[in-house]
């Protein structure tokens, strides 16, 4: 078999199944581009919260409260 | 600044070339979403790779080898977790490139008997028919060039057997 004869076949199979699966720049870059993830304003200072939440447990225990 | 333009930069150099990346997702895989999937990890490893890639070698070469390495992980991966279906039926049910698309009968054919070669055969032809040497296709596959020669007279036997059998 020469496959010289199936190379325009192929061409034409890739130009098909190109058209018809084809991305668009946008959708290319959306896919690159992680997705900014919205934290809540209270994530940062979460620690903070946590520390102050523990030392007036704590301080209350310790006082008898 | 310069990383946007690099992000511009990959964007239109797969926009450019994406019909490739669409024929090796066809090829490997008959169903719509199971292609989406695939291209789109693909996309992901040649971003991955392209700051490496400095243009010495093609550029169809270096998205061959990306998607074709890509394509066999996943098979590998899929192959230790195998699939309800057979993949046979799948491509009973969706023969062509897309389901919505028709297709000329004789690009239907065409893909038709490359699906029923097994998957390095199938990376083999494509990247043949793609105009790659068998050096290239050697070098691509990590094989020998004796052994591309061999399995290509395979392949050729294979598809003119099958293009019979489509024909009959």
């Amino acid at each position: 078999m020469n496959t010289d004869d199936l190379k325009p076949l192929w061409e034409a199979y890739k130009n098909e199944v190109g058209s018809s699966m084809k991305w668009s720049e946008k959708e290319l870059l959306q896919l690159i581009k992680p997705a900014a993830v919205a934290y809540p304003w209270y994530q940062s200072y979460r620690h903070a919260i946590l520390n102050v939440g523990v030392s007036v447990l704590l301080l209350g225990i310790t006082s008898g409260c | 600044m310069a990383k946007a333009s690099l992000h511009q930069e990959f964007v239109q150099l797969i926009a450019q070339h994406q019909k490739l990346i669409h024929s090796v997702c066809s090829l490997y895989y008959p169903l719509p979403e199971d292609r989406k999937d695939l291209f789109q990890e693909i996309v992901l490893q040649l971003w991955k790779s392209y700051p490496t890639f400095n243009y010495q070698s093609k550029v169809t070469t270096w998205l061959y080898r990306v998607a074709l390495n890509t394509v066999f992980a996943r098979i590998r991966k899929e192959k230790s977790r195998p699939r309800n279906e057979p993949l046979s039926e799948q491509i009973d049910q969706i023969p062509s490139a897309d389901s919505d698309n028709v297709e000329s009968s004789a690009t239907q054919e065409l893909y038709r008997a490359i699906s029923q070669l097994s998957d390095e055969d199938k990376a083999i032809i494509l990247l043949h028919l793609d105009e790659h040497s068998n050096d290239e296709i050697a070098t691509m596959m990590s094989m020998s060039r004796t052994n591309v020669s061999t399995r290509m007279s395979r392949i050729k036997n294979r598809l003119s057997k099958l293009f019979k059998k489509e024909l009959l």
